[in-house]
């Protein structure tokens, strides 16, 4: 036994690594993932049938899996060993210079991009509405000169540029990339730990459409700008470089009375903030709520008018709050919940101009739009 | 069940290791033909007919050959094996070839039938047995319970090495697991799920995203990422192998010694597999007549050795190209090569070696072998890397270098160097230690997945 200390010790240290791992994960009373988003995988049930189909050990593994004790802090580690050996950058989240956190670039996909095209044309033709196009280019390719020194090329604007040429004349292009390449604070338009663009980024956006149409925005400094600390988005928990710091999610409001409803709620919100969201596992659905079929926005200032219908992804959650502004009423509607056809909608609502909006990426990815009718 | 998963690690593992410790050492088999029944059993319940039935029609060879050793009886054992071998691997294979010269279709009976895993380990080992009674060279098992664990071992089970059961005989009757036994094998354990899960797997994706994109040296580097996957993950799941079976008291025999430092194709596969290439050596090269018969049959030997050798692989042609790739490798340095490159530097022969050795992993590779013939060309004609590929090159280079050094005996020398020294062996706890740290990590970072909704 004397002999054979350091054996046994080796032993020992093993048996409770397998122990330690063993109970943490049967012993779990976690059900739920914030980071993730989603519930984890529950414990599956053993009967003859379930067993013999194979169901029984793949949903033990997924169990297994998801209730691993300290999951967050391996996943993290995980990552930061990726970041030391440099295999992180080259996956689907890179770390620029400044520990910003970006998606990696957009790919083309010259049929989607023209199937979507051709849809939003057809639309356009048939309600007769005056249409725009923006496509939000990635913080990856605004900011490119924070990104890490191995980095596939941005290439958001030439994409864009493509997009204009196959759309045509019908359908005017919003072209964000002037804009936001001149903007004085142009790290400012983006989130450093979520993919989406900061209230600043939404703005400039918005202004540079409502300019389009010959309406205005309230100035830059016109807004009382609210800061809430601690934001940590959608690149973050996808990257699990968990030391990356929070920033601020700001709120920017114009003064202006807005009522909100939305597909799933007909009681009227007041204001355009939820800020019960902001407690939530998801801030960022402080904006209007985040994502519902429809939202409808409605502007109380006796003197807007015009009415503007948007198409759109979670970009126009924030861009909806400053389109508000220029219209006596805005409605949101996202493909991917709304399944009516929208030109009954716009046979209801009388609508001035038709807006549609999505990042670059989820554009090229987006497969709603063919159902457009 | 996989080595590398949370069902085997958080449970599995724990779970038979304290039943295994806490039976009686005479009740020991039986807790071990239970737990590796319950993990063979565990994703496809429905194979552990067969496997039992394979127990059965070997443990009953064996008594019949120790009653009456006749070639009949020897033939028909051995027949069932390979008919069951080829009605779950190659029945499929056969008829989809021959489907495609005759036309017809493949029967769906045959079309549904998936492969058992581990099938090819299982039976090669329980035909060893059987050839050995018939031999005379070991005594047949009497009991069922220490035969069934023989061939239903789970440390050795899915993916070898192919023990035979000679070499274990004496252990499955009577062994004592002593705290240095099991502290080697929770090392060899640990050091092999590294290699799986943090070598194996990140040059199995570097190869996967390399392979769509354009460039002579993503070509080459993809190649080399796929070489180094293929070891780390044999060598890894051979080395976690051998370290359970330490744990369990049983000493399996190495089934691979640094094979990509090997000077020769010879060599090559002395390193490479050995469990394999001894039992083909044993139980078909030789009694085929190996060298003895001249030279012209001794070809033939080689020629009908590899094929099977690459039919054991897989039920594919591509496997067979392989197998017949090595067999022409193989004669060629019988016939001149080893001699025309005995004088020549060790880094260039073993520099062609890793080579052709790389070269046939393509062959192993595509399946489809009009991939490969797509792939082939990439290696030569100069194309400029893509921007992707460039990224990922230089973003998986640390990670390229460190197998390349893991893939010598460079830690095991140093080791050996300081194994005495002061501290040395706190030091190697700790690597250990951590090692196994990372590959939970890595594991829990494989089931880590933000739901899709926030995406948008």
């Amino acid at each position: 036994m004397k002999d054979c200390k350091r054996e046994w010790a080796v032993c020992l240290l093993f048996g409770l690594a397998l122990l330690a791992l063993c109970a943490g994960t049967l012993l779990s009373a976690r059900d739920y993932s914030a980071r993730e988003k989603r519930y984890l995988a529950d414990a599956p049930t053993l009967s003859a049938a379930e067993l013999l189909s194979g169901r029984f050990a793949a949903g033990t593994e997924a169990y297994m899996a998801d209730h691993l004790p300290c999951r967050d802090a391996l996943v993290g580690a995980a990552a930061y060993g990726d970041l030391l050996s440099g295999r992180l950058n080259t996956g689907e989240i890179l770390r620029g210079a400044s520990g910003r956190l970006y998606e990696r670039p957009v790919r083309w996909d010259e049929e989607t991009a023209e199937e979507n095209l051709a849809a939003i044309r057809a639309f356009a033709e048939k309600t007769g509405l005056r249409t725009s196009l923006m496509l939000v280019p990635s913080a990856g390719f605004v900011l490119r000169d924070d990104l890490p020194r191995l980095h596939e090329r941005y290439t958001d604007g030439e994409m864009i540029a493509r997009c204009r040429a196959l759309a045509g004349e019908e359908i005017a292009l919003i072209d964000l990339t002037g804009p936001f390449e001149t903007a004085e604070d142009r790290a400012g338009l983006y989130y450093a730990t979520d993919h989406h663009w900061t209230s600043r980024g939404a703005r400039t956006a918005a202004g540079a459409y409502l300019e389009s149409v010959g309406r205005t925005i309230t100035p830059a400094e016109g807004y009382a700008v609210e800061s809430v600390p601690g934001f940590r988005g959608s690149t973050y928990a996808r990257s699990a470089l968990w030391l990356t710091p929070g920033e601020e999610l700001e709120l920017w409001n114009c003064g202006g009375s807005f009522a909100v409803t939305n597909s799933e709620s007909d009681e009227a919100h007041e204001g355009l903030f939820y800020r019960e969201r902001l407690g939530s596992d998801d801030p960022y659905t402080v904006f209007l709520d985040g994502n519902h079929a429809l939202v409808h926005i409605e502007n109380r200032d006796p003197d807007a008018e015009g009415s503007l219908l948007v198409i759109r992804d979670s970009f126009s959650n924030c861009l909806g709050c400053f389109l508000a502004e220029g219209y006596r009423t805005v409605v949101l509607a996202d493909l991917r919940y709304y399944r009516l056809p929208l030109s009954e909608l716009c046979a209801q609502e009388d609508f001035d101009a038709l807006l549609v909006v999505y990042s670059l990426g989820n554009f090229l990815r987006e497969s709603n739009l063919l159902w457009l009718e | 069940m996989v080595f590398s998963s949370n069902v085997f690690l958080c449970l599995f593992l724990p779970l038979t290791l304290a039943a295994y410790y806490l039976t009686p050492r005479r009740g020991r088999n039986l807790t071990l033909l239970l737990a590796s029944l319950i993990f063979y059993g565990w994703g496809e319940p429905r194979h552990l007919g067969l496997m039992l039935l394979v127990i059965a029609i070997n443990y009953v060879g064996g008594l019949a050959l120790r009653a009456r050793p006749a070639r009949g009886v020897l033939a028909a054992v051995i027949g069932a094996d390979l008919a069951l071998l080829f009605a779950f691997k190659y029945a499929g294979f056969f008829c989809r070839s021959l489907s495609g010269i005759f036309g017809f279709g493949v029967p769906e009976a045959i079309a549904a039938i998936t492969l058992p895993i581990g099938i090819s380990f299982y039976i090669f080992q329980s035909m060893s047995y059987c050839i050995d009674v018939y031999r005379g060279a070991v005594e047949p098992q009497r009991d069922l319970i220490r035969f069934g664990t023989y061939v239903a071992l789970f440390p050795q089970l899915i993916a070898g090495p192919i023990v035979r059961y000679r070499d274990i005989a004496a252990q499955l009757e009577q062994r004592r697991v002593q705290p240095r036994q099991i502290a080697s094998g929770v090392a060899l354990f640990v050091i092999g799920l590294g290699k799986k899960l943090l070598l194996a797997n990140r040059m199995g994706l570097l190869w996967e995203s390399l392979l769509p994109e354009s460039g002579t040296a993503a070509a080459w580097v993809g190649m080399a990422a796929y070489t180094l996957q293929i070891y780390f993950d044999f060598s890894g799941y051979s080395d976690m192998a051998v370290g359970l079976g330490r744990m369990l008291g049983f000493e399996f025999l190495p089934n691979f010694d640094y094979p990509y430092l090997a000077r020769s194709v010879t060599d090559f596969w002395r390193r490479w597999h050995i469990s394999l290439s001894s039992w083909f050596r044993e139980y078909v090269y030789i009694p085929l007549g190996g060298n003895r018969r001249g030279l012209p049959r001794q070809i033939l030997n080689l020629l009908i050795v590899w094929a099977l050798t690459g039919l054991w692989h897989g039920a594919s042609w591509n496997f067979v190209l392989w197998g017949l790739y090595y067999a022409l490798l193989l004669i060629a340095e019988k016939l001149f090569l080893l001699r025309a490159m005995q004088n020549r530097p060790v880094a260039l022969r073993r520099g062609l070696t890793l080579l052709a050795v790389s070269l046939g992993w393509m062959l192993f590779c595509f399946e489809d072998l009009s991939q490969l013939f797509a792939f082939l060309p990439r290696l030569i004609v100069p194309v400029p890397l893509s921007g992707r590929a460039e990224d990922l090159i230089l973003g998986y280079l640390p990670t390229l270098l460190v197998s390349c050094v893991a893939a010598t005996p460079l830690a095991r020398r140093v080791w050996e160097k300081h194994a005495q020294s002061r501290g040395a062996f706190r030091v190697l706890c700790a690597l250990l230690a951590l090692l196994f740290a990372l590959c939970v990590a890595a594991l829990a970072s494989q089931s880590y997945n933000p739901f899709i909704y926030f995406r948008f």
